[in-house]
């Protein structure tokens, strides 16, 4: 039924939504990390991209999170000459983070996820009108 | 039987319509921030198709081992908005709106509500003029 397809339309959005809004605490949280995963360079932050995929069982298009990439842009350079990672000028590389993009990108999120939550609630309603028939 | 009433029918077919409808709608709110997605939306509907009915013109089968083909079951058709056409494009080439399509959101529930008020309004007229109404 089109309005079951409807809703689980809306699930897969909000579960991207969510799964972006993963990404941007990863990123918030880690801001400041000096040191990344790879033991060298700090911190990269994640971006998450989106695409467009036809689910076969249900046909519609649905929502899916593209494998994870990496902010290639350069990292902040501050001057801490005390820091331990520090390099013979004095400076230290940070993380490529800017915790205004992240808030914003967060707005955005939350945004579109009350959008769908919306969708859902207007196809449950739609639903229970239908069922509501029978009663007449 | 109440399905063979044209005003049934109608309602049927109007509710159908809408629910395919909504669906077309929470693909466009999920792919809000999809790069390059443009919304679709599908088109009027037609009330003099309606009223002419299914006349698509299916092949004869003379012998067992034809097959008649398979026809496209959606009388509904979906269309993209046209590149470069929309409200608004955002910079990732997105072309979803998403107050616009909150609009047609609650355009749809309105429809839908008088669809179901009108059938069962239909049943209780037939109620009454069965005479079993209490």
């Amino acid at each position: 039924m089109d309005l079951q397809k409807s809703m689980s339309v809306a699930a897969s959005g909000m579960k991207a939504q969510g799964t972006r809004l993963k990404i941007v605490a990863e990123n918030l949280a880690n801001a400041d990390t000096i040191m990344g995963a790879d033991g060298f360079d700090p911190y990269r932050r994640k971006v998450i991209t989106f695409k467009n995929e036809l689910d076969r069982a249900s046909g519609a298009n649905v929502v899916k999170v593209n494998p994870m990439s990496y902010d290639q842009s350069d990292f902040r350079i501050e001057y801490r000459p005390t820091h331990p990672k520090s390099d013979p000028d004095g400076y230290v590389k940070m993380p490529n983070v800017n915790s205004l993009i992240e808030v914003m990108d967060m707005r955005e999120a939350q945004r579109s996820y009350e959008a769908n939550v919306t969708m859902i609630e207007g196809s449950r309603n739609m639903i229970q009108r239908t069922i509501d028939l029978l009663r007449t | 039987m109440l399905g063979d009433l044209t005003l049934f029918k109608m309602m049927g077919s109007r509710m159908e319509y809408l629910g395919e409808r909504q669906k077309l709608l929470s693909e466009n709110i999920a792919n809000a921030d999809t790069p390059y997605y443009r919304p679709s939306d599908l088109k009027p509907m037609d009330f003099q198709k309606i009223l002419r009915g299914d006349q698509r013109i299916k092949m004869a089968v003379t012998d067992q081992a034809h097959q008649a083909g398979l026809l496209v079951q959606t009388n509904f058709k979906a269309e993209k908005a046209a590149f470069g056409k929309s409200y608004e494009t955002s910079p990732n080439g997105n072309q979803v709106v998403l107050e616009e399509q909150m609009m047609k959101v609650a355009d749809l529930q309105a429809s839908y509500q008088l669809a179901t008020n009108l059938y069962t309004k239909n049943v209780s007229m037939l109620r009454m003029a069965l005479g079993n109404n209490r």
